[in-house]
């Protein structure tokens, strides 16, 4: 295969199937600190994401991780159990896919690809070939002698994407690739991504601040505000079982009620706010205890509509009596607002037909909303949250 | 009579608009482009404009001529290239702006034939009168300024025998007023890669002269080489330059000056003044009283066609009068060494005005000088010699050598 | 491209029908221009191929001009000239290259960055001849380096070969010359994203590599700058070679002055005419080194995105 200057020799040791472990990495841009004592790992074939807004460290890890950023203080970082604290990007066995392609300007499509190649010493055949290969498995061969600036968006995407993977590396880092594009492209190239990591089975990181993307393509998610990881696991972990208020929101719940929690039992927790007691898993960050502050997320799509009239008296159901308040067309449905004794709460009407003019209540399952910690939770790392707002 | 060295035609604006019709593009943009570059000069009655080509011959402030005569006066100072001054006057039309041209003898002939000065009327100017006859009958004023009828074409401003300077102590050679030979210069071994001359064909020239007094030339006249008796001295001196024997070629006074002060020669053709500059920095420098020749100039003042267009005349007049007055010899002497056209009324001016015993020392000196250094036979040189472009590019061919 | 007729571009149109539309969009310069300089260039090359003495000019052509040039030491003159011109273009590029490199991506400190800029530019405040004259004090007989040497031991007695030779034409040039050429290749890898050097770092490259593969080629339309506006004003430079060199090292342009100073327009003429061959020549070989990797024109396009 390639010069062995460049690859990173197989570990002796099993690490079982982790092929990246990054252990307590702080990093600084002068005062600013950007990671604060992170630690992730990586499984062999995963796609793994990083999900944040901006701020959030998640980029700069990526770059901790591709070597480009040397972080102010690391406890370890192994790529495919070889410590490579010491080893330059250059001869870190992963490949980056830049924001903005970073494709060569001067150089082909076909040279692009070859880059990786080439300085390997790499002889022209081989290069050719295997350029050709990477660039079939984008669907770009036949622009193997264009200039750079000759393509569109999408197609310099992937040719940044034919570049970094014709070195086979161990780990494929993505920093928000599809940012660039408009919606229907990203979409298309969201499942393209998904194909790939399918067929070559490597191990991709992926830097998104989008939650629809990241639910779309991970298998795990880790989720970072300023610095610290609030939450990691697989999307369903995020999307149903937020850990907090600030998770929540961020994974589009629409309706957050902060009240105080006034019993626990087997997992479940109810919650009072106002006049009302609210009860739903508990999902928030260690145990749930009694009078600590505490947030009800549930979804608009999980709203139901009592006509007036009607009675709301399942059991396992939260019922809020309920006006009706604004209604914003989406299209596909109304997002109605809801006017409540404990603030509004927003609700989907996929169905026309429905008459909101004089409601009774507003109800929902308890297994279809989660009780989370309130405000921001503690991180995963140790360490007191010392934010406010 | 003189010949013209036909080098210059008057060639004005009119002149050339004249001609444009049969002309080229060859002289097309740069003359259109002529009249917007000029620089505006302002005119005004009682300002005197001087053109200059010795920077050194300005006295150290003219607050002396504009007490005297209530004029001011500002000067400009062109590089004393004959290309260059007599493109500005002839070309650019120089007297345009100027009330007073003074420049090296020998352009005449040019001047005349472009129409570009006219003869100065010698009653309206009363120190012409007074010239002692040592100055008026030297045969190069009388050849170039051709005084006649009342008229003469120009009035003396400076002159000066040149010759080198050298540090006698060092070099181990006798002190003025005795004498020391070119050859220091030239080819003594004592300044082997420590002397220095000038970089254009005066000093080629004086070369010349130098061959013809030490015998290792025939020269059929001194004073309008021929182009062979040229090359004969670039050959001589690229010899000489090729065995070491000059440090290097200067190109200013400023050169000069920081050749003697920085230690880099020991003998060097120089400008006078470039002695006192020297000295000052605590040299050992004397202004050489030469075995072989004298190197004689004169500046004079022209008066400019246009200038009895412009209707100043007078204060012109009375500008010149000035410049043959004791006040300016009695400024320009001691500074420089200079002579000027009437040393003899400086005495009685310094008397006049309180100024010290070394004016006297000076004049005394000076008209010394016009005895012996003037008496000496060679050479008088004009600025512009019939083979002068012969002569300059022989010279380039010793720098390029 | 839309161009936006005037009643200029109606006039150039219809008496120069078959230039590219681009072209009247510039109408206006391109006149001043070829009035300004074109001509008058054309001009002086025009007469000297004539006979005549100060402005009298026969019209009779000759290669009367040419000839005397060259009798007057013309060809020496000439190969010292491009010789000297091209060696310190070349010494100056192996030295600006790193330096601006260095200033453009090395240097973090903004504070050093701007003082390196400040002492790149205050000299130019100074008059070329002011700021050359000031050497002559300090590789004089007496000067500095001397009097160092000297006390050191290093030598005997002092050296002379420091000024009013050709060891100080070149020291003088170097300095003159180092801004003119740094400028244009700092502002050219200044504008390298540094996206692309992390993604040669990112791929692979070690950073001779990436210098080798895309440092230098994105930087290469401000080297061709830089080389263009150190050599070509080096070979009209009269200031340097006169003061350093004492008229012992005779260049180009101060040739022009010394014929001008006499009247000999036509020699002169002849000469610029050489020169601006000179410069012709330039140019072709610079169009033939860039060939191999795109020609001229590719390596400007590199800045597309």
């Amino acid at each position: 295969m390639a010069n062995s200057d460049v690859t990173v020799p197989r570990a002796a040791v099993g690490n079982g199937d982790q092929i990246l472990h990054v252990e307590h990495a702080t990093h600084r841009f002068g005062d600013v600190v950007a990671l604060d004592d992170v630690s992730i790992t990586a499984r062999r074939g995963e796609f793994l994401t990083l999900l944040g807004e901006s701020g959030s460290g998640k980029t700069t890890l990526l770059r901790i991780v591709a070597g480009l950023e040397r972080p102010t203080r690391i406890a370890r970082i192994a790529i495919d159990g070889e410590d490579v604290s010491a080893i330059p990007a250059s001869r870190r066995n992963c490949t980056t896919v830049f924001q903005h392609y970073a494709l060569f300007p001067h150089m082909s499509v076909g040279q692009n690809v070859e880059y990786g190649l080439r300085v390997r010493g790499i002889d022209r055949d081989q290069r050719r070939k295997r350029a050709e290969d990477a660039l079939a498995l984008v669907r770009l061969l036949d622009k193997y002698g264009r200039r750079v600036h000759q393509l569109s968006g999408g197609e310099r995407q992937r040719v940044a994407l034919a570049r970094a993977l014709v070195t086979q590396p161990a780990i494929l880092l993505l920093d928000e690739p599809l940012g660039a594009l408009d919606e229907k492209l990203r979409v298309d190239m969201q499942v393209e991504l998904l194909d790939l990591h399918e067929k070559l089975g490597l191990t991709f990181i992926y830097v998104t601040h989008s939650q629809e993307e990241a639910l779309t393509m991970s298998d795990r998610i880790i989720l970072m505000r300023r610095g610290r990881i609030v939450q990691e696991g697989p999307p369903t972990d995020l999307f149903d079982r937020p850990a907090s208020r600030f998770v929540a929101d961020f994974m589009g719940v629409e309706n957050l009620l902060e009240g105080t929690i006034e019993s626990v039992q087997n997992g479940t927790a109810s919650v009072r706010i106002g006049g009302h007691v609210i009860s739903g898993a508990w999902s928030g960050t260690g145990l749930a205890e009694r009078g600590a502050p505490a947030c009800v997320a549930v979804r608009a799509e999980r709203i139901r509509l009592a006509p007036r009239g009607a009675t709301v008296d399942e059991p396992g159901v939260n019922a809020l009596p309920c006006t009706s308040g604004a209604t914003i067309y989406k299209g596909k449905y109304l997002d109605q607002t809801l006017d409540t004794d404990i603030g509004p709460v927003k609700a989907r009407i996929w169905d026309r037909g429905v008459d909101v003019t004089d409601l009774e209540a507003l109800w929902w399952r308890e297994s279809e909303c989660a009780i989370t910690s309130a405000e921001n939770g503690a991180g995963a790392g140790s360490g007191e949250e010392a934010d406010a707002a | 009579m003189r010949t013209s060295k036909h080098l210059y035609f008057h060639l004005s604006r009119r002149n050339f608009i004249k001609c444009a019709a049969a002309g080229t593009a060859i002289v097309g943009a740069p003359a259109i482009l002529k009249g917007l570059t000029r620089k505006a000069i302002a005119q005004d009655e009682n300002t005197i404009r001087l053109l200059i080509t010795g920077p050194t011959l300005i006295p150290g402030d003219w607050s002396a001529f504009e007490r005297e005569t209530g004029f001011k006066m500002e000067d400009t100072v062109i590089k004393d290239d004959p290309g260059i001054f007599l493109t500005e006057i002839l070309v650019n039309d120089g007297g345009d702006r100027f009330d007073i041209i003074a420049a090296l003898t020998g352009a005449e002939q040019d001047l005349i034939d472009g129409e570009a000065i006219k003869p100065i009327e010698t009653s309206a100017v009363p120190n012409w009168g007074g010239i002692p006859e040592s100055i008026t009958q030297m045969p190069y004023l009388q050849r170039d300024l051709a005084p006649e009828g009342g008229y003469v074409w120009g009035v003396p401003l400076a002159m000066n025998a040149d010759s080198f300077g050298y540090l006698p102590e060092k070099l181990n050679e006798p002190r003025p007023p005795e004498e020391a030979s070119w050859s220091l210069v030239y080819e003594s071994e004592k300044t082997l890669g420590r002397s220095s001359t000038g970089d254009n064909y005066i000093y080629l020239w004086e070369a010349l002269a130098y061959l013809k007094n030490t015998g290792q030339l025939e020269v059929g006249d001194l004073l309008d080489p021929s182009p062979e008796e040229a090359a004969a001295t670039a050959d001589f001196l690229i010899e000489r330059k090729q065995a070491g024997q000059f440090r290097n070629f200067w190109k200013i006074f400023d050169d000069q000056v920081s050749d003697m002060k920085n230690g880099e020669v020991d003998a060097i053709r120089c400008w006078e003044p470039a002695v006192r500059e020297a000295n000052k920095a605590g040299g050992d420098w004397v202004y050489a009283n030469a075995t072989e020749f004298y190197t004689k100039w004169m500046h004079a003042c022209y008066i400019p066609t246009q200038v009895h267009d412009r209707g100043n005349l007078e204060q012109v007049h009375t500008a010149l009068n000035w410049i043959l007055s004791g006040s300016y010899a009695a400024g320009i002497t001691p500074l420089r060494g200079y002579v000027t056209g009437r040393p003899d009324l400086a005495p009685q001016y310094a008397e006049e005005n309180g100024m010290g015993p070394e004016v006297g020392v000076a004049i005394d000196e000076a008209l010394a000088k016009v005895k012996f250094k003037f008496a000496k036979e060679d050479f008088w040189f004009s600025a512009v010699p019939s083979n002068l472009q012969e002569m300059q590019a022989q010279m380039d061919r010793v720098l390029n050598a | 491209m839309a161009a936006t007729l005037t009643a200029n571009d109606d006039v150039m149109r219809r008496l120069l029908p078959r230039l590219p539309a681009g072209v009247w969009s510039l109408s206006g310069f391109t006149v001043v221009w070829f009035g300004g300089i074109v001509i008058p260039l054309l001009a002086i090359i025009l007469v000297s191929f004539f006979q005549g003495r100060g402005i009298r000019i026969n019209l009779d052509p000759t290669f009367l001009q040419y000839e005397r040039f060259f009798s007057y030491g013309g060809s020496d003159l000439l190969a010292r000239s491009v010789r000297i011109a091209a060696t310190i273009t070349f010494i100056e590029l192996m030295i600006a290259f790193p330096f601006a490199l260095w200033l453009a991506k090395g240097c973090k400190n903004n504070m050093v960055r701007l003082l390196t800029f400040t002492a790149l530019t205050v000299p130019f405040f100074l008059s070329p001849a002011a700021r050359v004259i000031v050497w002559r004090s300090v590789f004089g007989i007496n000067g500095v380096v001397n009097q160092a040497l000297l006390a050191t031991g290093a030598v005997d007695e002092p050296v002379t070969w420091l000024i009013f030779s050709e060891f100080a034409v070149h020291f003088g040039f170097l300095g003159a010359f180092f801004p003119t050429m740094v400028w244009p290749i700092f502002l050219s890898i200044s504008l390298i994203d540094n996206d692309f050097l992390e993604a040669s770092n990112d791929l692979g490259a070690n950073r001779f590599r990436t210098l080798v593969h895309v440092i230098f080629p994105l930087a290469l339309p401000g080297v061709v700058a830089g080389i263009v506006f150190t050599f070509i004003p080096m070979l009209g430079d009269t200031v340097v070679a006169q003061h350093m060199g004492g008229n012992n090292v005779l260049m180009l342009s101060a040739q022009v002055q010394s014929l001008i100073g006499v009247s000999n327009f036509l020699v002169a003429a002849a000469l610029a005419a050489v020169v601006l061959g000179i410069m012709l020549a330039f140019q072709v070989l610079l169009w033939a080194a860039l060939k191999p990797v795109g020609g001229l024109n590719e390596v400007f396009a590199n800045l597309r995105r």
